[in-house]
């Protein structure tokens, strides 16, 4: 188990170059889009059961429930039509918002996972035109301005099973990531060369958390969730004097999960986050400023098959969130999603695909519009082939 | 509801290849100011006046008559006369055929001389060679050549045809009687000097090939000739002895003075304007430019052979040496439109961007210098352009950038 973390810690190290998350055009300001780590388990029931979810990066009291060694590896295929006061745009891409690699320790009430994930996307590209007023002739522009990159959240967690009703789990976090931003700008006069300038802004910090599982009733599950994340500091090309911190949020959560019948679960959970607490450190450096968000979920687990309840049950979720940069001062950003999916195991169960496709609504005041397809898949490999 | 393992893998491969075959489409119209972080970047626009008396003429660098651009010769063209002038190396004085040099008897000869360029719009222009004293050389002066220049000199003459407005060759045959015309007396040890001129009913002016012009177009004088040997056969006693030109050069009425208050490109010894340019910190550092323009007014108004073409190239320069600072390859361009006294705005960003900092290890001092195309010194377009001792119109250098994007503004 040691070396299988020890291992899985070094590939979480040089993963966050690769990492992304689903783009959108309500990440383009301050920090970008705040990413939801879970897994397609997790987003096939609108996040609901995220707090229980060991795939999931949200509890690490979650972790407690695994009884094998569990490595998992989320992709997101992402398309997006976009509305703003400007046109419409249709927008694709493809993400890898998470990977983890869980598990217990052997005859011990310990478990210990890494997970890299995405927690701020800062993967967009918009398209405006200008007419200014050059030597004095109004000249047509066209800017482009494009950033791929974010935040990614390296987090270590440990969870000690205290009895079978109830785990208790920590994990520090440590935030690290590169936004690569290219601005071109041509012009219309082919007099003009066009002007490209590119940059590089990274972002570090760190922060903790404290999570915890506990079976209330034969059928009722409660999970909880405190977590700061400290700050990160902004900084251009490597420029000290660029530097502003960003106060990242406290969080707080608490979930619940419920086997309503034998082959029902239902779950919901309810999360917010203290992203206002860097509103005015934004404002004061030209920003559009931050709120807190406010993130409810809601979903139902229907097994097709008692015996083997992983062989495609059927997943369905609600949720619905707020985001914490508006476009612009003063707006609130909203998201809603409906979601459905399902999973199954392979290969005397060492592998497992869960899927989850998402219809996404968001929207800032009336401006401000985007609806998304989301597909994710999940894989996750255990090889101690065992079923969980 | 049996799956196989083969059946899922299939389906999840699938799947991970569906997805993964998604190809990447991020950009989305933008309006600002709500999805333009970092603010809507400013084009700013400054000029750069030259810096006071750093600005030149330098001459010398071509001998009139030895470029590509041939010889000038004209008859009262833009208020000059210019005649052309050449010498073929010297026949020999006999043949060797089997180590015995025979004499020979010239049967027939050829000269060829190209025209680069005419008026084409000028009609009965005549072109004429005259014959001059061998004895001339490459410091001859126009008054040496017009004494030269009389009906009794004449070689030949050729009317040069509506039809042909290119560049050709003409050739000039003489046979029988008329080899008397480019007979060498003994005493000139077989060479031929000659002028090329030219008549017209109006003044005009055409440019002569010369040894720099490339084939078909130098001047070439050739003989046939029978060689008095008792060997029989043709291909040894019909021979033909070709001779190019020894030099080539051209001298006029009317030198263009250098006046130093002024910026000449051109002229017969292809004089460089080279002008210097303040260039602040704010632009060398850190300034995003997208256009660079030079300005330079002339102080009369463009002048040229109707059909001919001018350009004044921009080039900067590697290390500032004066006179003999090494040119870079060309960074701009503009055609001279005669008879036109605009400003002329010449775009010149390929060479401005190596005035900054990090883009070479080391930048390019901060000057232009102009030359004219054609170069070789023959072309009738010699502008002149005010400098920084001028009244008005002095050079100046128009920039057009931004300065750098505030990335790190959320």
């Amino acid at each position: 188990m040691r070396r299988h973390l020890l291992f899985g810690t070094a590939l979480a190290a040089l993963l966050p170059a690769a990492l992304g998350a689903q783009s959108s055009q309500f990440g383009i300001r301050a920090l970008g889009y705040p990413n939801q780590p879970y897994s397609a388990r997790a987003r096939s029931m609108g996040g609901a059961n995220a707090m229980f979810d060991p795939e999931s990066a949200l509890n690490p009291a979650s972790l407690g429930y695994l009884r094998e060694m569990t490595a998992a590896f989320s992709v997101m295929g992402d398309r997006r039509l976009v509305e703003t006061p400007a046109g419409d745009g249709n927008v694709r891409g493809m993400r890898f918002p998470l990977f983890s690699i869980n598990g217990p320790l052997k005859e011990k009430p310990f478990a210990f996972g890494v997970s890299a994930s995405t927690y701020m996307a800062r993967d967009f590209a918009v398209a405006y035109t200008d007419t200014v007023d050059i030597r004095g002739t109004p000249t047509g522009t066209i800017d482009t301005l494009a950033s791929s990159g974010g935040i990614t959240d390296i987090r270590g967690a440990a969870v000690w099973r205290v009895n079978q009703r109830f785990a208790l789990g920590v994990s520090i976090h440590g935030f690290t990531g590169v936004s690569r931003i290219d601005r071109h700008r041509y012009f219309q006069d082919t007099g003009y060369v066009a002007i490209h300038e590119s940059s590089e802004v990274s972002a570090a910090g760190a922060g903790f958390d404290i999570g915890i599982i506990r079976q209330l009733a034969r059928k009722l599950t409660v999970a909880a969730l405190l977590r700061s994340d400290g700050e990160v500091r902004v900084r251009r090309d490597s420029l000290s004097e660029t530097t502003y911190p960003v106060d990242l949020p406290l969080s707080a959560g608490v979930g619940l999960r419920y086997a309503a019948m034998p082959r029902l679960l239902l779950a919901g959970q309810a999360i917010w986050k203290g992203w206002g607490s860097t509103n005015q450190a934004l404002v004061d450096i030209g920003g559009t400023g931050s709120r807190d968000t406010w993130e409810g979920g809601f979903g139902v687990e229907y097994y097709t098959n008692l015996d083997r309840p992983s062989r495609l049950p059927i997943r369905l979720g609600a949720r619905r969130a707020s985001l914490p940069f508006p476009l612009e001062t003063g707006e609130l950003p909203t998201e809603t999603n409906l979601a459905l999916g399902t999973g199954f195991l392979f290969a005397q169960d060492m592998g497992g695909i869960d899927l989850a496709l998402e219809r996404v609504w968001r929207k800032e005041a009336h401006s401000f519009e985007e609806r998304a397809w989301l597909l994710t898949v999940t894989a996750s490999l255990r090889p101690g082939r065992r079923s969980r | 509801m049996i799956f196989r393992t083969s059946r899922v893998l299939l389906l999840a491969g699938a799947l991970a290849l569906g997805i993964a075959a998604c190809q990447e489409q991020l950009t989305a119209p933008g309006v600002c100011p709500a999805t333009c972080p970092g603010g809507v970047p400013v084009v700013h626009d400054t000029v750069l006046d030259a810096i006071v008396d750093g600005d030149s003429t330098y001459v010398g660098y071509t001998v009139p008559g030895t470029g590509s651009t041939g010889l000038r010769s004209s008859n009262g063209f833009l208020g000059t006369t210019d005649r052309a002038f050449l010498r073929f190396d010297s026949l020999p004085a006999g043949i060797k055929i089997r180590d015995t040099l025979r004499s020979y008897t010239i049967d027939s000869a050829v000269i060829a001389i190209g025209v680069l360029q005419r008026d084409t719009l000028e009609s009965g222009t005549v072109l004429w060679l005259h014959r001059i004293p061998r004895t001339t050389d490459t410091t001859a002066t126009f008054a040496e050549i017009e004494a030269s220049i009389t009906p009794a000199t004449v070689i030949d003459s050729v009317t040069l045809p509506d039809s042909i407005k290119t560049a050709h060759q003409y050739t000039f045959l003489f046979k029988g009687d008329t080899l008397d015309d480019i007979a060498i007396p003994a005493a000139d040890s077989g060479v031929l000097a000659m002028a090329v001129v030219i008549t017209s009913p109006a003044s005009t002016g055409i440019r002569v090939g010369g040894t720099g012009s490339g084939a078909g177009l130098t001047p070439i004088f050739r003989v046939y000739v029978t060689v008095n040997t008792p060997d029989t056969a043709t291909s040894i006693r019909k021979q033909v002895i070709a001779r190019s030109a020894d030099y080539t050069r051209w001298v006029t009425s009317n030198p263009t003075a250098i006046d130093p208050d002024l910026l000449h490109v051109g002229t017969p010894t292809e004089a460089r304007a080279m002008i210097r340019f303040p260039w602040p910190a704010y632009l060398r550092d850190s300034a995003l430019i997208a256009r660079a323009t030079l300005e330079l007014t002339p102080d009369v108004a463009m002048a040229g052979l109707t059909g001919d073409s001018a350009w004044v190239d921009l080039h900067g320069v590697t290390v500032d040496f004066g006179p003999k600072s090494p040119l870079t390859p060309l960074r701009g361009t503009r055609p001279v439109i005669f008879g036109s006294a605009d400003t002329m705005k010449i775009d010149i960003i390929a060479e401005v961007q190596f005035w900054q900092s990090g883009v070479l290890a080391t930048p390019h001092p901060p000057i232009l210098v102009a030359t004219l195309d054609p170069s070789g010194g023959a072309s009738y377009t010699e502008p002149r352009f005010r400098s920084t001792r001028s009244a008005t119109g002095r050079p100046r250098l128009r920039v057009t950038y931004q300065l750098p994007f505030d990335f790190e503004k959320p």
